[in-house]
C-alpha cells in the first residue's frame, strides 16, 4: 500500500495562487536586473527586463499579472533600490494602464504593432520619470543613460517576447493537464 | 441583460482600482519626499528585509563578474606584474615621504597648539546593492557594528570618497554616492587651494560649482574634500579634473563606483580642542632655534614662550 505512493504522478499544481508565484518570480527578476549594474556597461542603465515582462503579461495574460501585483513589486523595489520618493511605481502603472487601453485585442495585431506599443510604453514611463526628476531635482536628467536603457530594451524585446510567451503557454498547458 | 450589467460593474471596479493604485503611488512619491520619521523607519525595515534576498539573487551576477575580471587579469598577468612592481616602488617612496611629513605636521601642530582634527574611527562595511539607476545613485551597506554609524558619516575606500550615509538601520545603512544629483561636497583644488562645491549629476562625472572666477583649475588636478561644514573629513580625494571649459569644470571620481565591494565608514567623534595636559607634549616638543626663526613664524618663538 505504502509503495503505491512512490508511483503516483507528481502534482504539478502549486497550492499558491498563480498571481503570487508570478509576482514573486518577477520581484526576483527585478532584483536581478538591479544587480546587473555591477557591470561597467550597465552602470546607471540596466535594460528594462522586468518591465518588458510586465508589458507582455499585461497585454496577453492579464489574469496572471493584475495591476495590484505590479504595484506591490515596484513599490518594494522602489523602496529597496532607491527611495520611497521615487516615481518609478507611478510611471510603470501609468504606462501599463495607458498601453492596456491602446492595445486592445493583441492576438489580432501583428508583431510590429506590439513592438511599437512596447516602445510607446517605455517612452511614457521614461518621459514621466524624467519630467518629475527635472521638476523636483532642478537638474537635467542623464539622457545618455536613458537612451541606452530605451535602446537596449527595445532591441531585446523580440527575444523576451518569444521566451515569455512560450513559457506562459507551457505553464498553461501544464496547468490544464 | 444581467451579464451585461455584471460586465459593466466589473469594468467599473477595475477602473476604480486602477485609479486608486495611481493615486496611492502618486501620493507615496510626496510622502517619501517629506522625509517623515515613520516613512523612513518603514523604508528601512523593508530594505532590511529585502537585502538578504537581494544578496542571494545577486550572488551569481557577482560570481560571473569576478570570473570575468579574473580572466581579464589573467590575460594581462605579466604586464600587470611589471606595472605593480613599479607602482610598489613608487608607493614605498611616497610612504617614506608621508611618514616624514606626518611627523613634521604633528610637531608643528603641537608647537602651535592647534585644535586637533575630528577623530574618525573606520568601520568596515560590505556593499550589498549595485549603484544602478538613472534617477538615483545610492548603495546599501551591510555593517556588522553599526552602533557608531550616524547620518552624514563619510564612506571611503582606498581610492577616495564614495559618498556619505543618509539612512541608518539596525544592520544596514544607505549611502548617497558622490555622483547622485543630491550630493554636494565642499572641496578644494589641491594645487591652488581654491574652494568649490562638487555637484553630482547622476552620471559618471561631477561638476564643480561656486568656484571663484579667479580660479584656474588645470587638467588632472586633484580635487580633495575641504572639510568645510564639519561633516566630511578634510583631505579625502574626490576626483581629478578632466575637462575645463567656459561652462563647467568636470571632475572624474577617484573611486570606480561600479566596483565597490568593501568600504570604510568613517564614524565621527565630536571635535575637541587640543588638550595640552593630556598630550605627550614633551615627546613632540621641539623648540625652534631663535636665530633661524623664518618670517612665517616670527613672533611665535617657542623659547620665548617657555620663559
Amino acid at each position: 500500500m505504502s509503495y503505491q505512493v512512490y508511483f503516483q504522478k507528481a502534482s504539478l499544481k502549486s497550492f499558491l495562487s498563480l498571481q503570487l508565484l508570478v509576482g514573486i518570480s518577477l520581484f526576483g527578476l527585478m532584483l536581478f536586473e538591479s544587480s546587473l549594474a555591477i557591470f561597467d556597461v550597465f552602470l546607471y542603465g540596466t535594460p528594462y527586463f522586468t518591465f518588458t515582462i510586465f508589458f507582455i503579461l499585461t497585454i496577453f495574460y492579464p489574469v496572471a499579472l493584475p495591476l495590484l501585483s505590479v504595484f506591490f513589486i515596484t513599490i518594494l523595489h522602489d523602496i529597496f533600490a532607491t527611495s520611497l520618493g521615487n516615481s518609478q511605481t507611478f510611471a510603470i502603472l501609468l504606462s501599463l494602464i495607458i498601453i492596456k487601453r491602446l492595445m486592445t485585442f493583441p492576438e489580432q495585431r501583428d508583431f510590429l504593432e506590439i513592438w511599437q506599443g512596447f516602445g510607446i510604453a517605455i517612452a511614457i514611463m521614461t518621459l514621466f520619470q524624467s519630467m518629475f526628476f527635472m521638476a523636483t531635482a532642478l537638474s537635467w536628467v542623464n539622457v545618455q543613460g536613458l537612451i541606452f536603457q530605451f535602446g537596449i530594451s527595445l532591441l531585446l524585446y523580440p527575444f523576451i517576447h518569444a521566451m515569455t510567451l512560450r513559457m506562459a503557454q507551457a505553464f498553461v498547458q501544464t496547468a490544464e493537464r | 441583460m444581467a451579464g451585461r450589467g455584471g460586465g459593466k460593474k466589473a469594468g467599473q471596479s477595475r477602473l476604480s482600482l486602477q485609479l486608486v493604485l495611481l493615486i496611492i503611488s502618486f501620493s507615496l512619491i510626496f510622502i517619501g519626499k517629506l522625509d517623515l520619521y515613520t516613512a523612513r523607519a518603514a523604508k528601512l525595515t523593508i530594505s532590511e528585509f529585502i537585502a538578504p534576498i537581494y544578496d542571494v539573487v545577486a550572488a551569481p551576477v557577482r560570481a560571473f563578474e569576478t570570473m570575468a575580471g579574473g580572466m581579464r587579469t589573467l590575460a594581462s598577468f605579466r604586464a600587470e606584474n611589471v606595472r605593480l612592481r613599479a607602482e610598489n616602488e613608487r608607493l614605498q617612496r611616497w610612504q617614506r615621504r608621508a611618514e616624514i611629513l606626518e611627523s613634521e605636521n604633528r610637531q608643528l601642530k603641537t608647537v602651535l597648539g592647534a585644535a586637533s582634527t575630528t577623530e574618525m574611527m573606520p568601520v568596515t562595511a560590505r556593499a550589498i546593492s549595485a549603484p544602478g539607476g538613472s534617477f538615483s545613485h545610492s548603495l546599501l551597506l551591510e555593517i556588522a557594528d553599526i552602533s557608531n554609524v550616524a547620518r552624514g558619516d563619510a564612506v571611503v575606500n582606498a581610492d577616495g570618497l564614495v559618498g556619505y550615509v543618509i539612512e541608518v538601520g539596525r544592520k544596514y545603512a544607505r549611502v548617497l554616492l558622490i555622483t547622485d544629483v543630491n550630493s554636494k561636497i565642499p572641496v578644494l583644488l589641491s594645487a591652488s587651494s581654491w574652494p568649490a562645491l562638487a555637484l553630482g549629476r547622476n552620471s559618471k562625472t561631477l561638476q564643480l560649482d561656486f568656484l571663484p572666477l579667479e580660479a584656474t583649475p588645470s587638467l588632472g588636478e586633484l580635487v580633495l574634500t575641504s572639510g568645510h561644514g564639519g561633516i566630511l573629513p578634510a583631505g579625502v580625494p574626490v576626483g581629478r579634473v578632466i575637462a575645463v571649459n567656459d561652462k563647467a569644470v568636470i571632475v572624474e571620481p577617484s573611486v570606480v563606483l561600479d566596483q565597490i565591494s568593501f568600504v570604510s565608514v568613517l564614524t565621527r567623534n565630536e571635535a575637541r580642542p587640543f588638550d595640552f595636559a593630556q598630550s605627550d607634549f614633551e615627546t613632540f616638543f621641539a623648540p625652534l632655534p631663535p636665530e633661524s626663526s623664518g618670517r612665517l613664524l616670527e613672533g611665535v618663538n617657542a623659547a620665548e614662550l617657555l620663559q
